[in-house]
């Protein structure tokens, strides 16, 4: 349960950096088709001022030709009449010309295909008018005829280079006008095909990032229920957990007091026959009644360690820092090593993280167990203790030279009420190594055994070292 | 004195644990005037001189042994009322009970055991047990007259 949820989640981060990065890809191309959006602005509005300026030059151009042909109409109508104020209006039409040919330079200036047209316009209106100048001093000085002479009357503008030039100059512009204006259509196309596509493209990813979110959120939700369910189970098994222990509590309450009490009745009537009736009975009935104080008593023996068994089972498990060292020395002290012949030696042992009570129950099993099965070796008897850390991992060995066990039979020697040796080899109830493994298990550590009959025993315990989580 | 002043009270239902209790006690010299009762309720009318008791002759005894789980009523609910009442409350009373259980051990001093042993199933420990209780509140112990 724990597993496959965690897979989803790990699937899900992978989900949000898609769906981030395809949000962010959305945001840039929206933000791309805007700036490109203020830039066209800018061109159209550079192609309307060039529409303006283009109307500009158009006016011009037609003045220039208006002024240009009535210059020539005034210098006629004095070579006709010789009225010299045809030649003031010819003048006035010159300096108009000048201002309009000023103008269409300025007009001009930013096309270089127009620009280079409009010196020549001015050059041609200079010279024509001061052809028409001279032609006039000549009216002035030989008379009207002399001068009609130098200049053949004849129809408007047929010969004048002016017009040619603005003719020219409005070919140009209307070339260049159409040039902007294909232009501005493909510009406005292409715009049109990029907000279009750009558009469409960042509106399915923002839609395509949507659904994405919908079922992630789906998802997730699955996953909140999912885990709820699971929590909502565990406590109800925890609740059972709860009421099976109270019931187990009440059981052991029940064994403690009255298994014990008559127990303690078969062990004292044996005991008060002896006393009495010791000397009256023949030797092997009153080894009977040994026997049967024996058996009693062997059986009180199994019950305290039944009972500690379901009691340490159930306690809390607590988690400071244990002295391991001294614990070692403590727990020795406790099963009677002190007082043996055993040698012990106790290496360099680090500190665990663990129940300090649970533990000293632990080390006493152990430790007793060293003693009891390396006892035949007298004071050949050597036990030893060694630690190391591993990590977050504190490792315990306990190593004896006494009568070990096959290792063929190893998976049993942590069960409840199995034993190795006899009761007559050795005395016990079959129940230590079972709460041994039991407390260390409960503290999410292990124990193992290897042995050699004959040669003796060695129990690695591993315990957490430091706090975790 | 014309009657044999009680020594000890001996509240438990089982004739088993009471013989033994009361055959070493004697067998020690240590008391020989035990008085037994078998639940709480008997032990009640022993101490107040009520019902089935209500002739017997004045005095208290020296000691109270208590068995903790008996029928009508238990020791704990013996122990309440002795410890609250001026009469009872200055006889010390020992727990003896199979009883290891933590949270009997724990209620039994909060109402003011004065000890609290627990039996042993080896009778030779079990009769060591008692010959140690007795001596020290028999004979060791001083209490107000």
């Amino acid at each position: 349960m724990t597993e496959d949820a965690g897979g989803s989640i790990r699937k899900t981060g992978g989900g949000g950096a898609w769906l981030v990065g395809a949000f962010a890809v959305a945001v840039l191309l929206l933000l791309a088709i805007a700036m490109y959006g203020v830039r066209q602005n800018e061109r159209t509005r550079q192609a309307r001022a060039y529409a303006a300026a283009s109307l500009q030059i158009e006016q011009a151009a037609l003045d220039m030709v208006n002024v240009s042909t009535l210059m020539e109409v005034h210098q006629r109508g004095y070579l006709v009449a010789g009225d010299p104020r045809a030649l003031a209006l010819r003048d006035a039409q010159y300096r108009k010309g000048l201002l309009e040919a000023e103008l269409l330079r300025r007009a001009t200036a930013g096309e270089p295909t127009l620009a280079v047209v409009t010196p020549g316009i001015l050059a041609a209106f200079e010279a024509r008018y001061r052809r028409m100048r001279e032609i006039g001093e000549l009216a002035a000085a030989g008379g009207l005829d002399a001068a009609r002479q130098a200049a053949p009357l004849q129809g408007p503008g047929s010969v004048d280079p002016v017009l040619g030039l603005l003719e020219e100059l409005r070919r140009r512009q209307a070339r260049v006008l159409a040039e902007r204006e294909a232009r501005a259509d493909r510009e406005a196309a292409s715009f049109r095909a990029v907000m279009l596509y750009g558009n469409g493209l960042a509106l399915l990813l923002v839609v395509a990032t949507m659904i994405a979110l919908l079922a992630q959120l789906r998802r997730n939700e699955r996953l909140r229920l999912r885990l709820e369910e699971a929590h909502q189970l565990e406590m109800e098994r925890t609740a059972e957990l709860e009421r099976s222990n109270r019931e187990l509590e009440a059981f052991s309450y029940t064994i403690s007091h009255d298994l014990r009490a008559p127990l303690r009745h078969i062990d004292g009537y044996a005991r008060i026959l002896q006393e009495d009736a010791g000397d009256q009975l023949a030797p092997d009935l009153r080894a009977y009644l040994d026997t049967i104080s024996d058996s009693s008593r062997r059986m009180g023996m199994l019950i305290d360690d039944l009972l500690t068994f379901s009691r340490l089972g159930r306690k809390p498990v607590g988690r400071v820092r244990v002295d391991i060292a001294d614990l070692t020395r403590r727990a020795y002290e406790e099963v009677g090593g002190t007082a043996s012949e055993a040698d012990f030696v106790v290496g360099d042992l680090p500190d665990a993280h663990a129940d300090p009570v649970l533990l000293r129950q632990v080390w006493v099993n152990l430790l007793s167990n060293a003693l009891k099965y390396s006892a035949p070796r007298g004071a050949g008897a050597r036990i030893e203790v060694t630690g190391e850390r591993a990590g977050p991992i504190a490792r315990y060995r306990f190593r004896d030279n006494g009568v070990g066990f096959d290792m063929r039979y190893a998976d049993k020697l942590f069960g409840v009420f199995q034993r190795m040796h006899s009761q007559d080899e050795f005395e016990g109830t079959g129940v230590g190594l079972a709460i041994v493994r039991q407390i260390v298990e409960r503290h999410g550590g292990s124990v193992q055994a290897e042995a050699e009959p004959g040669r003796g025993a060695t129990f690695t315990l591993e315990l957490p070292a430091e706090e975790t989580e | 004195m014309n009657y044999q002043q009680v020594e000890i009270l001996l509240v438990e239902d089982s004739k088993a644990d009471a013989d033994m209790t009361m055959r070493t006690l004697k067998k020690r010299g240590i008391a020989n005037n035990v008085e037994w009762v078998k639940n709480g309720v008997e032990a009640m009318e022993y101490l107040f001189r009520e019902g089935a008791f209500a002739n017997r002759p004045t005095g208290t005894p020296k000691l109270v042994l208590l068995d903790l789980k008996m029928p009508l009523m238990d020791g704990l609910q013996v122990l309440e009322r002795m410890k609250a009442d001026p009469r009872t409350q200055a006889i010390p009373v020992v727990m003896m009970t199979s009883s290891r259980e933590e949270g009997d051990v724990l209620a039994s001093y909060r109402l003011g055991v004065n000890s609290y042993v627990v039996k042993p199933v080896d009778f030779r420990d079990f009769a060591e047990m008692v010959s140690e209780v007795g001596m020290y509140w028999m004979l060791s112990n001083q209490v107000p007259d």
